[in-house]
């Protein structure tokens, strides 16, 4: 439906699939929660966020969203505020400092700042387009990004730093970033993965120390001494390579060689940055992933009870407040991440399919409004939405499905969270700004 | 009327690609609603897994040698778990059934089942039968196969009321306990330390819980016990209170023909509570039994007053000590000053007489101690004055706690020109001369006179007295231990330490401490009688014993209306001290703390 029709500006058709979302979502979250004893200040609170968030998409509707381009940079360290406040004034829940507390209902702000980050990385792109494909502009993006990624790291919200990754690897490949870029980047996560997977490989069996690269690689693991000989006998092994390979074919450059040394070594010390900042539970889903029914009654019940309750919705479903799996107490986070299973269990695949058509109309409504931006920054932004609904709904449902470990994300609209729900309508809302400007400039 | 290229390509690629994966999705999610729809349907309605708690065994309290004071008995429990199409007819039966042979309130019963079938959740309908009852527990399973009978651990006291007020009982959570604990982990029905260690080490106590695994299914029948998770027992507190000692005391106390009073006895070198003995003391299982909310009304049964900190009483002649190493100290007296005592004394225009109405003639320091002459006191106190006395009560920390490890503890009144000056703005020699010998408005806590003999033990400390020595992980690990912390210190001269030595043997080897004197030990005290214009007089007694070889012990009794404390307050010391320096408690190296 790429078409400028008769000055339609407000996309109805996108605000009916939020709609359908949001209505299966709230009957399933009333259904989920029956039973349980915070259930009012729950449907409380969802209907406020609700109400908080289509007021805030029609506030993002109404003003022209180049606004957002003019103060990126504005918005982008007040979102670098947030996150630095909520490390001091904020509350810890399940080992992540990742909330603040106010009298009648919590705040998640890396919701606001991820929006915030898309914000700032649309502007620049859509300012510095050439620069994203040299090295130089690459580089100064990182520096720009890295303060959003290490306060992050810090609460620890990984599951928060996962799903940026999403709007940000859409927005810089649209903009025509070097794919060998993301390959580097690619590398660089693996090699900075190894730490952290190792030490959740020993923690689940600690018979593999004897082995002795498991050993070796477990006794660089930590800051100290033994990182310095590390760091040491990489770059003498890398280097010995460039002498080496010199001697044969002169021409291979050393600076290759340079950034294969600074990639390691920036991977292994970030690994063993992010290994320190592991929490226990995580180590837990990462073992229920690979075997759920190593741990049935701790981190992989979820995952077990969220399928059955899928799978036993069947053709019809159970009916709606029916859901004997949801309603009982056997899906401990139903309301939230597992939502999808409720809808699955008490409306059938009729409701899976429901929730599939309302995503994919979305999404197709967001590459509608995309390709009618007039602006680039309009273009980019919508990019970055678009590329973060698709990873919502990537990791979300493809943890009820089992193609993932259990993650934290919820499904936007469906799921219970009054900060997702309401940074989610605002997204909306900036959306319906790029369409209804669609025509006009200003 | 586009400002800029744009790059439709990659847009769409990615879209592209999403969709598979949306396809891919698609086709998994119909294969688990669809395709082993069957399979998953079935586990949704068989697979229930119930988890019912087993309370796990609380730690041991020990004393210092090694006697469990509070221990864990097995008990057993009835688990209700609901099902489907029970008639109500069917539950009152169960309910009337098991009412009979656990003799609890039928209706009590009946409603728990009911709550249970409601919520669908099984409830635990009867708590603490004993292994001879659980047979007919199973007798009714047998009829009514939806109870379940669990193995659970429960909190024993094989000593009923001994060391009562130290040891403490559990009970079940009241309201102010669930806000704390809940939180943290604990189960509704979970019993919780109420007061004393049992309270205070509750975090240490309390054993991990195990938890049994069950798969029920629709109709709520038992289909297997997944699994259960072992519990594990709780960390014991060991008590540096030694049992030996705190029998000897608690029957001394026992036998005594007056209601309340109380011993208590410490290390004199580091504050380690040897001794904590309070008549009367209370059934601790008592409580266990009758433990919720109205268990506060029986609380009020029970005398609850915990005379070693709580009570506050005039000092009475243990004061003379205070007076005298006032005295000593002043440099005014010393060993050549001699009174006269004929049996009275008069000072501004009021005669004050001598307990001993005869008088006790000429008497010095050593004497007049060890007689108590009250006539002997009025004159040092007048040649002293006031003052001075209430400083060396103050550098005795009698107005100061003792900071022992016990919720409500009083600090004693030192009355004094100061302090009456103060409220009063006036001080005659008549309150001069009560001060001196421990009358008047002056009140003590016994806890506070044994301060006093344990700085006199040791040359001069006032240690912090604590009754737990440590605590051991159920796998022998030191989670915590105690150490000796002195609360401060007083420096008198040597002369003054050697002259109330001698004085206070005196007491104890011809005086009114007699009762207390003891072979080969030397025992140092004073007593007391406390006048009560509302009763009979208090009995009191403080005393410190030394021995080569032994670590030295003080020792504080008073008996509530006691009437005279050699007679009522000496023999329970003198049952402690003797049992202390038995060869058992021979400690070879003696180690100064500071």
């Amino acid at each position: 439906m790429i078409s400028v029709e008769k000055k339609v500006r407000f996309d109805w058709y996108l605000f009916a699939s939020v709609l359908i979302l949001v209505i299966l979502g709230t009957l399933a979250i009333y259904s989920s929660t029956t039973f349980l004893s915070f259930k009012e200040r729950i449907i409380r609170t969802h209907f406020i966020a609700i109400f908080l968030g289509i007021l805030f998409m029609l506030g993002m509707w109404i003003f022209d969203y180049q606004l957002l381009e003019e103060n990126s940079t504005k918005i982008y360290l007040f979102s670098l505020l947030l996150l630095v406040g909520v490390l001091f004034f904020g509350v810890t829940d399940k080992g992540s400092k990742s909330w603040f507390r106010l009298p009648f209902f919590s705040i998640q702000p890396s919701e606001i700042s991820r929006l915030g980050l898309m914000i700032f990385v649309a502007s620049y792109l859509s300012k510095n387009r050439e620069d994203v494909k040299e090295l130089g502009g690459i580089i100064k993006l990182s520096i720009y990004i890295l303060p959003f990624f290490a306060l992050m790291i810090k609460q620890p919200d990984f599951s928060g730093i996962l799903i940026t990754f999403f709007p940000l690897l859409v927005m810089l490949i649209v903009a025509g970033i070097n794919m060998v870029y993301i390959y580097v980047f690619i590398i660089y996560l693996v090699v900075a993965s190894i730490i952290p997977v190792l030490n959740v490989l020993i923690y689940l069996k600690p018979e593999l120390i004897n082995i002795f690269v498991f050993d070796l690689i477990h006794s660089i693991s930590f800051w100290g001494y033994n990182m310095f000989v590390a760091i040491f006998i990489i770059g003498v092994i890398i280097f010995g390579i460039w002498y080496l390979v010199n001697k044969f074919n002169p021409l291979i450059r050393l600076s290759y060689f340079i950034i294969v040394f600074l990639l390691v070594v920036g991977g292994y010390v970030s690994g063993v940055f992010i290994k320190n900042q592991i929490k226990d539970y995580q180590y837990k889903r990462i073992i229920s992933f690979i075997n759920p029914y190593s741990d049935p009654r701790g981190a992989g019940y979820n995952i077990i009870q969220a399928r059955i309750a899928l799978g036993s919705g069947g053709l019809k479903g159970k009916g709606l407040f029916l859901g004997t799996q949801s309603r009982l107490g056997f899906i401990p986070e139903k309301h939230t991440d597992f939502i999808f299973s409720v809808i699955g269990e008490e409306l059938g695949i009729g409701g899976s399919f429901i929730i599939f058509s309302a995503y994919m109309i979305l999404l197709k409504r967001i590459k509608n409004i995309i390709m009618l931006a007039r602006t680039s920054f309009g273009y980019y932004l919508g990019c970055g939405f678009a590329g973060l609904f698709m990873g919502y709904f990537f990791i979300n449902i493809g943890m009820i499905l089992g193609f993932f470990p259990v993650a934290g994300i919820p499904l936007p609209f469906v799921s219970y969270g009054g900060s997702n729900l309401v940074v989610s309508f605002m997204m909306i809302g900036i959306l319906n700004s790029i369409y209804a400007r669609r025509l006009t400039v200003g | 009327m586009l400002e800029f290229e744009k790059d439709d390509r990659t847009i769409n690629l990615i879209y592209r690609i999403f969709y598979i994966v949306v396809l891919i999705f698609a086709i998994k999610v119909i294969n688990i609603q669809i395709v082993n729809h069957s399979t998953y349907f079935l586990l949704s309605e068989r697979n229930r897994i119930r988890s019912i708690p087993k309370v796990g065994p609380r730690g041991n309290i020990l004393t210092s040698d090694g006697i469990c004071v509070a221990i864990n008995k097995p008990t057993y429990s009835v688990i209700y778990f609901p099902r489907e199409n029970i008639s109500d007819t069917h539950i009152l039966n169960l309910a009337k059934k098991l009412s009979k042979i656990s003799n609890m309130e039928y209706g009590y019963i009946y409603n728990l089942i009911v709550k249970s079938q409601n919520l669908l959740k099984p409830v635990k309908v009867v708590s603490n039968i004993s292994s001879s009852s659980v047979i007919f527990f199973y007798e009714i399973k047998n009829i009514f196969p939806e109870i379940e009978i669990i193995e659970e651990n429960k909190r024993y006291y094989p000593y009923s009321s001994f060391l009562s007020h130290i040891i403490g009982y559990t009970g079940k959570m009241s309201e102010e306990d669930a806000k704390i604990y809940l939180k943290k982990g604990y189960s509704f029905d979970a019993y919780v330390g109420k007061v004393g260690v049992e309270k205070r080490y509750e975090e240490y106590l309390k054993g991990k819980d195990g938890g049994l695994f069950m798969e029920v299914d629709n109709r709520g029948r038992i289909l297997r016990v997944i699994g259960f998770e072992d519990w594990e027992k709780g960390s014991d507190v060991i008590l540096t209170i030694n049992y030996n000692l705190q029998r000897a005391a608690e029957n001394a106390l026992l036998k005594l023909p007056y209601k309340r009073g109380a011993c208590v006895c410490v290390d004199a070198l580091s504050g380690e509570v040897l001794v904590y003995a309070v008549k009367p003391g209370y059934d601790l299982n008592y409580f266990g039994a009758y433990s919720d909310e109205s268990s506060s009304e029986k609380l009020s049964e029970f005398d609850q007053l915990n005379i070693p900190i709580q009570g506050l009483y005039p000092p009475a002649s243990t004061f003379k000590i205070i007076t005298t190493i006032a005295a000593l100290e002043s440099g005014k007296v010393n060993l050549n000053t001699k009174y006269f005592c004929p049996g009275y004394y008069e000072a501004a225009n009021r005669v004050f007489k001598c307990w001993e109405k005869k008088g006790h003639g000429w008497q010095n320091i050593i004497s007049g101690v060890a007689n108590s002459c009250d006539v002997f006191f009025y004159n040092l106190a007048y040649n002293i004055g006031p003052y001075e006395i209430e400083n060396m009560a103050r550098k005795f920390r009698l107005d100061q706690k003792t900071y022992i490890d016990l919720p409500y503890e009083k600090s004693g009144k030192i009355f004094g020109p100061y302090s009456r000056i103060y409220s009063k703005g006036y001080w005659f020699v008549g309150d001069t001369l009560n001060m001196a010998i421990g009358q008047g408005e002056m009140l003590v806590t016994p806890m506070g006179m044994l301060m006093v003999v344990m700085a006199l033990a040791n040359g001069g400390r006032f240690y912090k007295p604590y009754y737990v020595s440590k605590v051991i992980s159920s796998d022998g690990e030191i989670l915590f231990e105690n150490k000796p912390q002195v609360l401060g210190t007083i420096d008198l001269k040597k002369e003054t330490y050697e002259l109330i030595y001698e004085a206070m043997r005196k007491v104890v080897k011809e005086g009114t401490g007699k009762g207390c004197d003891i072979k080969d030990v030397e025992v140092y005290g004073k007593t007391g009688t406390a006048q009560n214009p509302h009763g009979k007089d208090h009995a009191w007694f403080v005393a410190f014993a030394k021995k080569e070889g032994y670590k030295p012990i003080a020792i504080s009794v008073f008996v509530e209306h006691g009437e005279h404390g050699s007679t009522a307050a000496v023999p329970v010391a003198r049952d402690v001290i003797k049992e202390y320096f038995k060869s058992e408690y021979l400690h070879k190296e003696i180690e100064v703390s500071e």
